[in-house]
């Protein structure tokens, strides 16, 4: 998608997990407790996966801006933890998004074009 | 998962895009543009019923479950401050392998009936081990 460019979210923090978490009221202790999510096998809490794409989305929006994008249609495929930072790379439907190792958290397709 | 939810209305409800909620996203979002994408991604289908209401009409194991995928449609941003009329139903239920899939519709109208937004959002609930 040759409109978008490169470009990487700041790196996400614990306190950004549980904003999200207040806002939305979504309180799933994997999102917010270690030792819940170590029982899940997980090295610690993930962000939320609507976190994750809106951060994402954010990055788009910052370059074409929100009226331009009527349809995000993503696939999560690994979860994101704090600290991670995601790089979106453009891709020809829409994006891919890695994280810092270069591992693949997801994919999106995207419509463009004027939302009234 | 129940596999024969197809169809279930799960929650529906007049609501409104509280700006005090609309600023909590935009300060977890962080950004210079974070007001702007908050317009787009003020709510998502699985909470706005409570996990209760989805879990409940679902009959998934929260614990297994993970968000796999999410679409958003927009015809237009949410306004801070506006009602909106909001719909959630199961839309697909299926088996893949030893998982279950379920697709969660979310819609959401204005005073007037208009679509904003649809959101279809996708959970994926592992085979227990």
């Amino acid at each position: 998608m040759s409109v978008l460019k490169q470009g990487t979210t700041n790196e996400v923090t614990r306190v950004q997990i549980a904003r999200f978490a207040g806002a939305v009221g979504d309180f799933n202790p994997i999102h917010l407790d270690d030792a819940f999510a170590a029982k899940a096998g997980l090295p610690s809490v993930i962000a939320h996966g609507p976190l994750t794409l809106a951060l994402i989305l954010d990055v788009i929006v910052a370059q074409i801006g929100a009226d331009s994008i009527q349809s995000f249609d993503a696939r999560l495929r690994a979860p994101v933890f704090p600290g991670d930072a995601l790089t979106v790379v453009p891709s020809d439907v829409g994006v891919e998004v890695k994280n810092g190792a270069d591992a693949i958290v997801a994919v999106a397709s995207l419509k463009l074009g004027s939302v009234e | 998962m129940d596999l024969n939810s197809k169809g279930r209305l799960i929650h529906e409800a007049e609501l409104t895009v509280e700006p005090v909620k609309f600023a909590e996203l935009v300060a977890a979002i962080g950004t210079p543009t974070a007001g702007e994408t908050a317009s787009l991604v003020v709510w998502f289908g699985a909470t706005i019923g409570g996990d209760d209401k989805l879990v409940q009409a679902l009959d998934m194991d929260l614990s297994r479950a993970l968000l796999s995928g999410q679409r958003y449609d927009w015809n237009r941003p949410f306004q801070p401050g506006e009602t909106v009329r909001a719909r959630l139903s199961v839309e697909e239920v299926t088996e893949k392998g030893s998982n279950h899939l379920a697709v969660i519709l979310a819609e959401f109208r204005d005073a007037s009936g208009e679509l904003i937004q649809s959101q279809h959002t996708t959970f994926i609930e592992r085979a227990a081990t």
